[in-house]
C-alpha cells in the first residue's frame, strides 16, 4: 500500500512536471533563457560572446556589417612559432631536447605562394645524440623553404621540401624519395622523419588525373647523426641527380598511381678492406624504381596497396674490397587497410613484404615482413586521443607495442606521452648464444613531449 | 586527425553554418492549417538551397560555462577554430554536393584541408580527401555514407554530426505541441520523436523546435537524451536576409549535461558565387597558389 502511494505520487509529480514544462515552452522566459537573453553583450578577446539575443530583427533585410571580428589576413597572422620539449627514458635517458620552431607561409602575389618552416633544437648532454657527439649542442634544420607558382593547369614548386609517394603508411616500398632523418624522436611529426631536400616539383592537374615530375640535383642519404658525418658528407658529395614521374588517375572511390624514378639508395652500404682495418667507405648505388599504388574506399573500409619493382639492388649491407657483388632486382609489396567503425574507432593494419639487407658477409637473401596493427579513438570532445600500435618484423625479428595518449590542454598546448615495449633479437653477430639459441633484448621506454604552438 | 575527418565528412561543416537556421523569404505558407511534418519538411528543404555556391568564413568557439549574476560565463579560455569553406550543390535536384574546407586556426591545425563529394543517393559513398599539412600530401578517406554512424562532435564542439543532418524528416514523427509567442515572435513549438529506424543512431529521445511562423526558421531547439532529460539548447541570433534566404549568423549550443557551450559565428558569407569548375578538386588541396588566387577572387563577394 505504501509503495503504491509512492508510485501514484511519482506519477502525479511526473505529470505535473511535464505539464509545467509544456506550459513554459512559449514564455520565452525560462530560467536559462532569461539568463541567456539578459546577459550583457560582451565579446572577450577570445571571441566568446557570453550572451545571444539582442532581439530578433527579422524585418531588417539589409546585410549587417560583417566586418567585426573578421579573420585578419595580415602578414603577422601568417607567422607561426612553437616550442616543444621531448624526453624519453628507457634504461637511461635516451632523448632530452628542446625545440624552437618558426613558420611563415603566405600568398605573396597572385598565383604565388611561399612557405618557410625551420626548427632549432638543443640536445641535452644526456641525449643519446649528444653523448655520441661528446657534448651538448644546438642544431638548426629546415623542413620547408619553397616557392610555388601556379600557371594554368600546372604548378611549379622549388626549394627545400619533402615528397611522399605511396599510400600505405609505415611502409617504405614507394615512400623512398626523401631519405630518413632518424635523429628525430618517433613522437614527432611524421614529416620530420623525412629529410627535406632541395628539389623542383611540377604538377599538372586535369579533371580526373594529375601528373607529377620531380628533379633534384644532389641526392642525400639517411641521416643518423649531426656530428662526425665526414663519411656521409664524402658520399653525398659524390652523388648526382635524381628524378621521377608520377601519374595518378581518380575514379569514384578509387585512386590509381603509376610511378617511375631514377634514384640513389637512401641507406648506404659499408665498404671494408679485410687487409686494411683503417679503410672504411660508404657507397650508395643508382637504381630504377617502377611503382604502382592504389586506394579503394568501400563504405568505411579503405584498402591500400603499394607495389614496387626496384632494379639493381645490392642485398649486402657490407661490401668487402676485392669480393665481387652482383646486383639483383627486387619486388616489394605493401598492403594496408583502414576501417572506421560505427562507433568511431579507427583501426588500421598493414603488411610490407621486402628483402632485408644482410648485415653479415652472408650472401643469402633475407625475405622479411613488417606487420602493423593500430587502434585510435578520440575522447572528451576530441581533446584526448588514445592509440595503440603494434608491430612485428620478421628479419631481424622484432616486436614492439606502443600506447600513446595525446591531450590538448587548449588551442596552444598539447601533451603527448607514450609507453613502448620492444622485444627483439640482437644483431646477427651476437644473436647466437653458446647453445645456439637466439638471444633477445627486451626494453620498456617512456616518452613525453610537450608542445606549444601559436 | 580522426575527428577532423568526421567533422569534414559529408559536408557537415557547411551544414553547421547553414542548416536548421535558414529560411526562404519567398513562398511563405498562406494557410495556417499545416501539419507539423509539412512545416519541418519546408524548413529542411531550405538547407540545400542555402548551401549552394557558398563561401564562408566561420569561427567556432567552445568552452565550459557557469551562470554567474544571470550571465553565462566561460570559466576556461575558449577553444577556437576558424574555418574557410566553399560549397557547391550539384545534380538535377541539387542534392549532391562538393565542398572544400580549410582550417585557418588554431596554429596547430592550420592548413589542414578536406575535399568532400557527397551524394544524395545512399548507395554512393561520400568521397573525401584530406590534405595532411605535416606530410604535404593528400590522402583518400573512407567515411562511408554516414548512414549508420554514431553521432560525433564537430571539431571538438558541442555540435554533433546528428545536429547537422538534413533530409531525415522521414525518420521522425512530428507533432505541433503549442502555438503562440516566443520572444515576441509567433511560433510553432514542434516536437520531433525518432522512429525506430532513427533510434538506433541518435543521441536524442525527442527534439523540440521553436519555428517562427512568419519566416519559417528555427529560433530555438531543445534536445532530450535517452533518459528524457533536457540535453542541449541551441539558440540563434543575428538573422540576415542573404540571397532571399534568412540566415542566423550566430548560433550557440548549450550542453546542459556537462555545462559546455559552443558558438558558431559566421563571420563572412557569400552566396550564389561562381566557382571555377576545377576548384573543387584535389588540386586545391596542394596547389596553394591556385587555391589562394581563386579564394581571393571569391572573397570579393563577402
Amino acid at each position: 500500500m505504501f509503495f503504491r502511494l509512492i508510485y501514484v505520487t511519482i506519477l502525479l509529480l511526473n505529470f505535473s512536471l511535464h505539464v509545467s514544462a509544456e506550459e513554459s515552452l512559449l514564455d520565452g522566459d525560462e530560467l536559462f533563457t532569461d539568463v541567456y537573453e539578459n546577459s550583457a553583450y560582451e565579446d572577450d578577446v577570445s571571441g566568446i560572446d557570453y550572451s545571444v539575443s539582442e532581439g530578433l530583427e527579422l524585418g531588417d533585410s539589409s546585410l549587417q556589417d560583417s566586418s567585426s571580428g573578421v579573420h585578419t589576413a595580415s602578414w603577422f597572422k601568417k607567422i607561426g612559432i612553437g616550442f616543444s620539449g621531448d624526453l624519453s627514458q628507457g634504461q637511461e635517458l635516451e632523448i632530452g631536447r628542446f625545440n624552437f620552431n618558426l613558420k611563415y607561409e603566405d600568398a605573396i602575389f597572385p598565383n604565388a605562394y611561399i612557405k618557410l618552416d625551420s626548427k632549432l633544437t638543443y640536445f641535452h648532454q644526456k641525449d643519446d645524440l649528444a653523448e655520441t657527439a661528446g657534448t651538448d649542442y644546438g642544431h638548426a634544420k629546415v623542413n620547408d623553404a619553397w616557392f610555388q607558382y601556379s600557371y594554368k593547369r600546372c604548378v611549379a614548386k622549388v626549394g627545400y621540401q619533402s615528397l611522399f609517394w605511396g599510400v600505405v603508411e609505415g611502409s617504405y616500398a614507394l615512400d623512398i624519395i626523401n631519405p630518413l632523418d632518424t635523429t628525430e624522436p618517433l613522437l614527432t611529426d611524421y614529416s620530420e622523419l623525412s629529410q627535406s631536400q632541395g628539389l623542383m616539383l611540377v604538377n599538372c592537374y586535369f579533371s580526373d588525373s594529375d601528373f607529377e615530375l620531380f628533379y633534384l640535383s644532389d641526392a642525400k642519404v639517411d641521416k643518423y647523426s649531426h656530428k662526425s658525418r665526414a663519411l656521409f658528407d664524402q658520399l653525398e658529395s659524390s652523388l648526382n641527380d635524381e628524378w621521377g614521374v608520377r601519374y595518378s588517375y581518380h575514379l569514384e572511390g578509387v585512386d590509381f598511381t603509376l610511378m617511375y624514378a631514377h634514384l640513389y639508395e637512401n641507406t648506404p652500404h659499408l665498404k671494408v678492406d679485410l687487409l686494411d682495418p683503417s679503410f672504411l667507405e660508404l657507397q650508395s648505388f643508382r637504381y630504377d624504381l617502377i611503382g604502382l599504388s592504389f586506394s579503394w574506399a568501400i563504405e568505411r573500409l579503405l584498402i591500400e596497396a603499394d607495389l614496387a619493382y626496384k632494379q639493381d639492388q645490392y642485398k649486402n649491407q657490407i661490401f668487402v674490397v676485392g669480393q665481387p657483388v652482383e646486383p639483383d632486382d627486387l619486388f616489394e609489396i605493401a598492403l594496408g587497410f583502414e576501417y572506421l567503425t560505427s562507433r568511431n574507432h579507427q583501426f588500421s593494419a598493414g603488411v610490407w613484404f621486402f628483402d632485408a639487407r644482410e648485415e653479415s658477409f652472408d650472401l643469402r637473401p633475407k625475405h622479411s615482413q613488417l606487420w602493423s596493427l593500430s587502434w585510435r579513438k578520440q575522447y572528451l570532445n576530441d581533446t584526448l586521443s588514445l592509440s595503440l600500435l603494434g608491430g612485428w618484423v620478421k628479419q631481424p625479428e622484432r616486436f614492439s607495442l606502443t600506447a600513446l595518449a595525446e591531450y590538448e590542454l587548449d588551442d596552444y598546448w598539447i601533451i603527448s606521452s607514450s609507453i613502448s615495449h620492444v622485444n627483439g633479437a640482437k644483431s646477427d653477430s651476437d644473436s647466437q648464444s653458446n647453445n645456439g639459441l637466439p638471444l633477445t633484448a627486451s626494453e620498456f621506454s617512456t616518452q613525453l613531449s610537450v608542445k606549444w604552438q601559436y | 586527425m580522426n575527428h577532423l575527418i568526421k567533422s569534414f565528412s559529408r559536408n557537415y561543416f557547411t551544414l553547421l553554418i547553414l542548416s536548421m537556421f535558414t529560411s526562404a523569404s519567398f513562398g511563405i505558407f498562406a494557410s495556417e492549417n499545416k501539419t507539423a511534418r509539412q512545416i519541418m519538411q519546408r524548413v529542411d528543404n531550405q538547407q540545400r538551397a542555402a548551401a549552394d555556391s557558398t563561401l564562408s568564413l566561420s569561427r567556432l568557439s567552445s568552452c565550459p560555462y557557469v551562470i554567474k549574476s544571470k550571465k553565462v560565463v566561460c570559466h576556461q579560455t575558449p577553444r577556437v577554430k576558424v574555418i574557410e569553406s566553399v560549397t557547391l550543390q550539384l545534380g538535377d535536384a541539387k542534392k549532391d554536393s562538393q565542398s572544400i574546407s580549410i582550417i585557418l586556426e588554431p596554429a596547430r591545425e592550420q592548413g589542414i584541408g578536406m575535399l568532400t563529394y557527397s551524394y544524395d543517393d545512399s548507395a554512393r559513398d561520400t568521397e573525401s580527401w584530406l590534405y595532411l599539412s605535416a606530410l604535404g600530401k593528400v590522402k583518400r578517406m573512407a567515411s562511408g555514407s554516414g548512414e549508420d554512424q554514431e553521432p560525433v562532435s564537430l571539431f571538438g564542439s558541442e555540435f554533433t554530426t546528428e545536429d547537422m543532418e538534413s533530409g531525415k524528416t522521414d525518420e521522425y514523427e512530428y507533432t505541433i505541441l503549442q502555438e503562440g509567442k516566443y520572444t515576441g515572435r509567433n511560433v510553432w513549438v514542434i516536437e520531433a520523436k525518432p522512429k525506430p529506424v532513427r533510434l538506433r543512431k541518435t543521441d536524442y529521445s525527442r527534439i523540440l523546435f521553436w519555428i517562427d511562423k512568419d519566416k519559417e526558421l528555427a529560433l530555438k531547439i531543445q534536445t532530450y537524451d535517452k533518459q528524457h532529460k533536457l540535453f542541449k539548447r541551441i539558440m540563434f541570433k543575428r538573422f540576415e536576409l542573404i540571397n532571399e534566404l534568412w540566415i542566423a549568423r550566430e548560433m550557440t549550443v548549450f550542453n546542459l549535461r556537462i555545462k559546455r557551450l559552443s558558438k558558431m559565428n559566421t563571420q563572412k558569407i557569400a552566396m550564389g558565387i561562381e566557382v571555377a569548375p576545377l576548384f573543387l578538386t584535389q588540386r586545391s588541396l596542394t596547389d596553394f597558389a591556385y587555391r589562394e588566387q581563386n579564394l581571393d577572387s571569391l572573397r570579393k563577394f563577402f
